[in-house]
């Protein structure tokens, strides 16, 4: 009797310490979850890569399942659980790094968007330059790391970006990513001079004439080397927009792995669309995404 | 198990904790407007994108 009463004793007593480490992993994880988002003083880490430079991708969608299906099968990324300040948030990965994320987003009248943000010396300052230039602030600014700051806006034509104080722990090397991963950005025009210059204010683009062709000029926009193309939209749309792109190897048959996948195409590839190497698509959601092969031969583009 | 074991175990689950907290480079999912027009369906035409693209050093 005695040793049972020992053994539930020391059973009990290994329970209550269980217990108490148990609850003190909760309040840690609670307030890991909670606490690292002061809202106070900004930061103003030192950036690891240079101003200008897209560092994160993240794809707003109402059926995240399903964008997980199609963006897996597409690129071979894979996905797992944030920690994000929004419930919900999905990692995206490339061979084991993380290179962006989904946020659910409820709705009947969802149209699914890639939201890129970029590097800029302070998230709070270039906020305000967007409000002061007709745009909006749509969220922040905030840290959502103890030195990440992030804002989301849009300007006054309406493209939305977001604003983070620093990138990710990679190098920026100058060096072509890989195949599957985020390769460029371009801000597809309303009103190409309008933006030329508000970008050159706001976030410190210069810009020079890439390539013009007939009508259609094709501007670079540069901090410590390109980092965006722009070029007046095609699209009957009332807003500009960024578009993402994604380096592939073969565009054309990505392309048609897309309608397989239950996407669009929506520039398909072809001899002048820079000589096949490109094909512009929507996922089955909505969200435009751009295929590109690089390095891609320009010249065989001549008419 | 004793007392002093207990408090080591409490730290190590808050150290690690902390730690995976602080691993985690995304979780910046933002609040945007998502009701947009969808972007058309049809080709642009054929010299919109004859020129152009990325450009790396």
């Amino acid at each position: 009797m005695g040793g049972r009463a020992g053994f539930y004793g020391g059973l009990m007593n290994s329970w209550r310490a269980f217990s108490r480490i148990v609850a003190t992993a909760i309040v840690f994880a609670a307030a890991s979850a909670l606490v690292p988002v002061p809202q106070a003083a900004p930061a103003r880490a030192a950036n690891n890569v240079a101003n200008g430079r897209f560092v994160w991708h993240d794809l707003v969608t109402a059926d995240v399942m399903k964008s997980r299906a199609f963006y897996g099968q597409l690129f071979g990324w894979t996905f797992e659980a944030g920690a994000g300040i929004d419930p919900g948030y999905t990692i995206i990965k490339h061979q084991g790094q993380q290179i962006g994320g989904i946020v659910p987003r409820e709705g009947t009248n969802v149209t699914a968007q890639w939201l890129s943000y970029v590097v800029v010396a302070d998230v709070d300052a270039t906020a305000k330059s967007f409000e002061r230039g007709g745009g909006r602030l749509f969220r922040g600014p905030l840290n959502a790391r103890k030195d990440l700051r992030v804002a989301v806006v849009a300007d006054a034509q309406g493209a939305s970006v977001g604003l983070v104080s620093r990138g990710p722990n990679v190098r920026d090397d100058g060096a072509v990513p890989a195949v599957n991963r985020w390769l460029w950005v371009e801000y597809v025009a309303r009103d190409p001079d309008a933006a030329l210059s508000f970008l050159g204010e706001s976030l410190g683009f210069e810009h020079e004439v890439g390539e013009t062709r007939d009508a259609f000029t094709y501007y670079l926009l540069k901090t410590d080397r390109p980092r965006v193309g722009l070029f007046r939209s095609p699209w009957p749309r009332d807003s500009s927009a960024w578009l993402p792109y994604v380096r592939v190897a073969d565009p054309a048959r990505t392309a048609a792995r897309v309608v397989e996948l239950g996407g669009t195409v929506l520039v398909p590839p072809g001899p002048r669309v820079r000589n096949g190497s490109l094909a512009i698509v929507l996922d089955p959601e909505g969200a435009p995404i751009a295929l590109q092969k690089y390095p891609f031969d320009a010249g065989a583009t001549t008419p | 198990m004793t007392r002093t074991r207990e408090w080591l175990a409490c730290a190590l689950i808050a150290l690690l904790a902390l730690t995976f907290t602080a691993c985690d480079e995304g979780g910046i999912g933002m609040g945007v407007p998502v009701d947009g027009a969808r972007w058309g369906s049809g080709t642009p035409g054929p010299d919109i994108f004859v020129v152009g693209g990325p450009v790396y050093p």
